[in-house]
């Protein structure tokens, strides 16, 4: 019943008004959302086009589902949206999962996945047009659609824009009713045009964020933000509408507001950056976010900072004042890094100054490209254990790594075919007109982000174990090559064993083989070779549809159980334990310091990182406590990106604090750690990665 | 002899002089401070230094010493008898979890400078450099000059910590390729220096104003060790001294004393003799900083505010 009126109101829509759909109250409860959309799914699914039908999902969610309002919050603006969109997407997930077991590789921890977590719109457009802009503009490419499938795109863009409007009038609506007035402007105001002040600005990217994430497609960065708010600060400042102080407090709300939506992984905002011949981009709203950030010591939102050759001195030490307060929740890119990889990837100039890293670290063109940055995730040392059974009487290194390439070109294709399949599939399972609206390549093309719409459509495989696989390699070549300490067959069947009674030889390779991550020249030839190789596996491998594969070399929280799953291998690591953590050394082994393991990693090649590659350094706070402490911290990043390197953060502890902090939590309620490409509580770890963290510590005060 | 004996090479030392820096530590000292934070840099022949903690007693070393200084006489805790050492350094190579190592190595100046200057983007980049420590570097102040020359030839900054008790001649060695110098100021009464370090101050005051004039960077360092030179008489002759130089220290450096060193002894098979302190407060070292202010000094000390 309710259904058929809503579609009858609709039909009647006339051209460019967008009125509040009628509703008694603020909403129906969550129950009875669920019931309607799910009568929905079942009567429209056969018949309606996927985009079409998950457009009217979240339109129905948007104009029903139940709105609250707080008065006293100045980013107000709630609705129970149940996680219904997303709970479809699993649901059919799973059905194609099911339909298709026979051909996708098990689902392990390494595995290749549809990546719907990793993605950014094109806030440019989201700010330049606001809903009602977005709307119109499908509204008028519908006239002229080139093909069915574009006519329909564009219908899905306009029934999910104009429920936004519809959506933005209903909070508007119920914030009069709770007395707050000005809200209750605002959010009228950016139903029928773009938003014009700070405020306005943030408060609709702020709803942005969160209707896209009820559309099923994490949002992984908040963009070049302060580029892209600056002009509005200004015109506000300028006109007295506010003065910095109250800017800097909206941010403060802002920041809160994101850290209460409670994302695992943090908020990304992104800040800094260099223009296409390398003049600075940094602003004043740089330096208030910088200040605010600082101010709250919180986890989240977390940020990237692009540095350059020519970056004023003040925001980064800025930045690192913060690391040296334990504020870590910054990774910091290097723009020169970004700009090769991006040009040699066929990056337009003018392009490559909206860098921003999505999620972690994984480097991407705001509004023209689909990072989908996880859509494998594998382990260069899980070949290891197959190479050491494939070979009977290797005759040199060179026979042990060509083996090698072979088993990890094999393991690499197994997951990126898969991970074609899950990319074909995201149309019937996820299409994203909400996403894909705010994107001129899927207007141009008349196509959805699921479908190829996006200029670049990417799909990233991260390379966890790079330590792990290299210290593996250089370890045979130790044992078996160089020092004879056993034969090749001898240390398989040791390792099978898991070195038992053997506990000699692994402690001599483990403390005396060559490891990555200590300016070692057998470590990291072996390092640099495996990365190479993986890259050039992987790189333009195309994915489907219209893109193509790149290579990331990180773990993220990966590297635990992704060595509960890898037998001993021949650097000295027992079953079991954890493998070597991001792009750098393992778990204590970066011995000669941080200066070796910044040169080592630093010897990746970056234009081959499409999907990024960051080193974790952790400080002890005494090596910082200086009256230079700050400016010690930016010569690190600084001298690491003049030699080549990516990506790079920081925790700052040392393992007395840690330990403390594990016995009484109460005592350490505000300490935090780079978990990796975000921060977390150290008490609320487990205990697991809470003693990974006491490891590294220790290692670096021995 | 113009190879010089170290102990270690520290990377990313931030506390030895500007930026960041590559620290080498030579051993042999001219004074024995009862504090010594490297009580291995003391005597300048090689030792074997024995971290009984990282010892998993598999009885290696014992295998290979032809002295027979490693026994396990209840079959689990290791002794070294360490009085029969040649130092051959046998147990060394064999000890995997490097429990046991030869403390004090040979290296040519050539060799040494190689190493070092493996940083040279991390000192560019932050106005570090390299600092010769120690021990009393200057106790080897032929091998000093030609490292520190080596350094200097390839543009990199140089810095020597020094207490300031050699003869002048060894200075003259090394100044004209030292860039910046930390100087050690312990106490200013000389019997008092002597009872706590062994030797008395006249030759140290001597060098410490010949330095302050040579137009180098000087940061003078004062260790602020509690029951020994933190009265105020000695604060205040310290002060009214550094004051008197006929060149200002750019910078006075507080450094507040800590036990850490306290295993160090133990590794080496000496006794510490410096009675159980506690280490000043932050407060404490706020009050020293502000009595040495008043002489007009640039006075900073590590710890953040
Ligand atoms: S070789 Fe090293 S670990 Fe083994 S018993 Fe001797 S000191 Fe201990
Ligand atoms: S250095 Fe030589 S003599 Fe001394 S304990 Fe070791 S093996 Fe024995
Ligand atoms: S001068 Fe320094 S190295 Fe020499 S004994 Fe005193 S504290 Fe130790």
């Amino acid at each position: 019943m309710r259904m058929r009126k809503r579609v009858e109101t609709e039909q009647g829509r006339s051209e460019g008004t967008v009125e509040c759909p009628e509703l008694p109250d603020a909403g129906i409860p969550l129950e009875e959302l669920r019931v309607e959309v799910e009568e929905l799914v079942r009567r429209e699914r056969p018949v309606l086009p996927g985009i079409i039908l998950r457009a009217r999902m979240l339109e129905t969610i948007l104009d029903r589902g139940k709105i609250h309002i707080d008065a006293s919050d100045p980013f107000t603006g709630h609705i129970e949206s149940g996680e219904l969109m997303q709970h479809y997407q699993q649901v059919w997930i799973a059905e194609v999962r099911e339909e298709n077991a026979q051909n996708l590789p098990p689902e392990g921890v390494e595995k290749a996945r549809l990546d719907l977590s990793h993605t950014a719109p094109d806030w440019k457009n989201v700010l330049k047009y606001g809903p009602r802009g977005i709307a119109l503009r499908a509204e008028n490419a519908q006239k002229t659609a080139r093909d069915f499938e574009a006519g329909n795109f564009y219908l899905a863009v306009r029934i999910v824009f104009e429920a936004v409007c519809r959506y933005c009038l209903r909070l508007s609506r119920e914030s009069m009713r709770a007395g707050a007035m000005e809200t209750a402007e605002m959010f009228r105001r950016i139903a029928e045009r773009p938003p014009e002040t700070f405020h306005e600005a943030l408060q609709w990217a702020f709803l942005f964020t969160q209707v896209q994430e009820m559309e099923g497609e994490y949002i992984r960065s908040q963009g070049t933000f302060d580029q892209l708010f600056v002009e509005y600060y200004r015109r506000d400042l300028a006109s007295g509408r506010l003065t910095r102080e109250q800017a800097g407090e909206l941010l403060r709300l802002l920041f809160n507001k994101y850290a209460d939506l409670h994302f695992g992984a943090g908020h990304n905002f992104c800040l800094g950056g260099s223009d296409e011949s390398g003049r600075s981009l940094c602003n004043e709203l740089t330096e208030l976010c910088l200040e605010v950030f600082r101010e709250r010591g919180m986890i989240d939102p977390k940020l990237s900072l692009r540095c350059f050759p020519g970056m004023p001195e003040s925001v980064l030490l800025n930045a690192c004042e913060a690391i040296r307060e334990g504020s870590t929740a910054i990774v910091f890119a290097n723009d020169e890094s970004a700009r090769k990889m991006f040009r040699k990837n066929g990056k337009k100039e003018e392009e490559i100054r909206d860098f921003i890293p999505i999620g972690c670290y994984e480097p991407s063109i705001m509004g023209k490209e689909l990072c989908c940055s996880m859509s494998v995730v594998l382990d260069l040392a899980s070949p290891i254990p197959r190479l050491m059974s494939s070979l009977e009487f290797p005759e040199s290194m060179d026979e042990v790594v060509q083996k090698y390439r072979e088993l990890l070109k094999e393991h690499i294709r197994r997951f990126t075919d898969a991970a074609c399949f899950w990319k074909r599939k995201w149309k019937d399972i996820n299409p994203s007109p909400l996403l894909s609206g705010t994107m001129d390549a899927c207007f141009q093309k008349g196509r959805d982000v699921s479908n190829g719409g996006a200029e670049y459509s990417v799909s990233g495989v991260v390379c966890a174990g790079l330590g792990t696989a290299a210290d593996s390699l250089a370890a045979l070549d130790y044992a078996v090559f160089q020092h004879r300490l056993c034969s090749w067959r001898e240390l398989r069947d040791i390792l099978s064993e898991n070195w038992k009674g053997h506990e000699a030889l692994r402690q001599e390779l483990r403390n005396r083989a060559p490891k990555w991550g200590c300016n070692d020249p057998v470590a990291d030839f072996y390092g640099k070779a495996i990365a190479d190789f993986a890259a050039s596996v992987i790189h333009r491998t195309p994915n489907d549809p219209e893109g193509y594969f790149q290579a990331g070399f990180w773990s993220i929280d990966l590297f635990l159980p992704m060595g509960k799953v890898l037998g001993a291998t021949p650097d000295g690591r027992a079953s079991g334990e954890p493998i070597s953590k991001n792009a750098g050394a393992s778990a204590g082994m970066a011995k000669r310091g941080i200066p070796a393991l910044l040169h080592s990693t630093a010897k990746l090649d970056a234009s081959l990182l499409g999907d990024g590659a960051v080193v974790d350094v952790t400080l002890h706070p005494s090596t910082v406590d200086s009256e230079n402490g700050a400016a010690v911290i930016a010569s690190l990043i600084r001298t690491f990106f003049d030699l080549g390197g990516f990506f790079i953060h920081f925790n700052i502890f040392d393992s007395k604090t840690l330990k403390d902090a594990q016995i009484s939590p109460e005592k350490y309620k505000d300490l935090q750690v780079r978990v990796c490409g975000w921060n977390a509580l150290f008490s609320d770890l487990s205990k697991e990665m809470q003693d990974s963290f006491i490891r590294e510590s220790e290692g670096l005060e021995a | 002899m113009r190879n010089g004996i170290f102990t270690s090479i520290k990377n990313f030392a931030t506390h030895d002089g500007p930026g960041i820096r590559s620290t080498i530590f030579l051993k042999g000292c001219s004074l024995c401070c009862r504090w010594c934070h490297n009580p291995e840099c003391l005597s300048n022949a090689k030792t074997i230094l024995f971290k009984d903690i990282k010892c998993v007693q598999c009885g290696r070393c014992a295998e290979v010493c032809p002295k027979h200084c490693h026994t396990f006489p209840d079959g689990k805790t290791h002794v070294f008898q360490r009085s029969s050492c040649m130092v051959c350094g046998r147990c060394e190579t064999v000890c995997i979890p490097e429990a046991l190592t030869v403390c004090g190595k040979e290296i040519s100046p050539e060799k040494a400078f190689r190493i070092l200057e493996e940083d040279r983007p991390f000192f560019e980049h932050s106005g570090g450099g390299v600092t010769l420590s120690g021990g009393e570097p200057l106790c080897q102040s032929e091998f000093c000059s030609e490292l520190l020359r080596l350094l200097r030839k390839a543009s990199i900054s140089t810095a020597v910590d020094t207490c300031g008790n050699v003869a002048w001649n060894s200075f003259e060695e090394v100044l004209p390729f030292t860039d910046a110098f930390l100087f050690d100021l312990k106490l200013m009464d000389s019997e008092r220096h002597r009872f706590w370090t062994g030797a008395g101050n006249e030759q140290i005051l001597q060098n410490l104003k010949r330095i302050s004039l040579s137009g180098k960077l000087l940061e003078v360092r004062i260790p602020l060790i509690p029951g020994v030179n933190m009265d105020r008489e000695n604060l205040r002759a310290s002060g009214e001294f550094l004051a008197g130089l006929p060149g200002k220290p750019e910078v006075v450096r507080l450094l507040a004393y800590h036990s850490y060193a306290h295993d160090k002894y133990r590794y080496a098979g000496m006794t510490d003799e410096m009675p159980a302190t506690a280490p000043p407060t932050p407060a404490d070292v706020e009050s020293a900083s502000e009595c040495l202010r008043q002489y007009d000094l640039e006075v900073r000390s590590f710890g953040r505010k």
